[in-house]
């Protein structure tokens, strides 16, 4: 896988991160559940400043970034925990990509990239996930 | 409660999981070949054969380090147990040292062992990640960065059950 795929594949899962954000974030309340509101607030700024990061990138690189999709299929998602379970999926998922991210790149895109991994893995404890072994890699830890 | 003895290393381990970082690492196994040349002694080290070494020693010296903070008590055991994990498990993916790893000593109490071992492992997870960035295998990069990430995660967690560290 080139670089610039590993680029492209890595951003098709923030459009939908952000995607997914947005509409978790639109099912929270405020006042209700501040604290995830907040959490999920966090997400999608985050997730947003790396979606706009990888189109740089891949533009840098003379390509066209991958589009976002028309639409995505959102499991049902409503009240705190159906939410809070949907917001630490998606957060497993983009340390997944991060981790490929991390062997498809060199130099500052890996530094990013490992960096990024790591705050998704961080963020995954906000959404009440439990520490891994090896976020984004899980496979090392069934040997 | 006993200070901890120096961590053993298991031939079977060190063996398969020498095989499993060959491959993370691009270097053939000989050996099993009858048609395979010996490799001479005065043959470059493969930079990522170190970097692996490097990370195997640093996480078996931080593994050593919270082993033994976490035979002051039950309450830092409690504590310490999750990053405790994390290393063995991530030691038996890279090739444990050969040298046993020396205990180091704990002065002052609880919560300064506590202090101590926090600040090694951020020293750890910053470690890895760089180390992460230098490989250049694209898996032992990537194998790097998830044990950096998982040191994070486990810092964040046991600052949680404990309030922030200094």
């Amino acid at each position: 896988m080139s670089e610039l795929d590993a680029l492209q594949g890595t951003l098709a899962a923030e459009h939908a991160a952000v995607h997914v954000l947005g509409a978790l974030g639109s099912r929270t309340s405020a006042s209700a559940t501040p604290g995830l509101f907040s959490a999920i607030t966090d997400s999608y700024a985050a997730h947003r400043a790396r979606r706009d990061e990888l189109v740089r990138w891949v533009r840098d690189l003379g390509a066209t970034p991958v589009a976002s999709e028309p639409a995505y299929r959102l499991r049902p998602a409503v009240g705190p925990e159906a939410v809070t379970r949907a917001a630490l999926e998606l957060e497993q998922t983009c340390a997944g990509h991060y981790a490929w991210l991390v062997a498809g790149t060199t130099g500052a895109r890996r530094r990013w990239a490992v960096q990024a991994l790591t705050n998704a893995a961080v963020r995954e404890l906000t959404f009440r996930g439990s520490p891994e072994i090896f976020p984004g890699a899980g496979e090392y830890a069934d040997r | 409660m006993s200070p901890a003895a120096p961590l053993p290393t298991s031939r079977r381990a060190a063996l398969g999981a020498a095989v499993g970082l060959a491959v993370l690492t691009g270097c053939d196994v000989t050996g099993s070949d009858p048609e395979a040349s010996p490799t001479p002694p005065s043959a470059a080290v493969d930079p990522d054969q170190q970097l692996a070494d490097r990370a195997a020693a640093e996480v078996a010296g931080t593994l050593a380090l919270v082993t033994a903070a976490a035979g002051r008590g039950r309450q830092l055991a409690r504590l310490l147990d999750g990053l405790v994990t994390v290393h063995e498990a991530h030691l038996q993916v890279l090739v444990p040292p050969a040298e046993t790893t020396p205990v180091p000593e704990l002065r002052g109490s609880a919560e300064e062992a506590l202090d101590q071992v926090l600040r090694r492992e951020r020293l750890t997870q910053r470690r890895l990640a760089d180390w992460s960035v230098a490989a250049a295998s694209g898996q032992l990069a990537r194998l790097l960065a998830s044990m950096s990430a998982a040191i994070a995660q486990q810092l964040v967690a046991t600052e949680q059950r404990t309030g922030p560290a200094a």
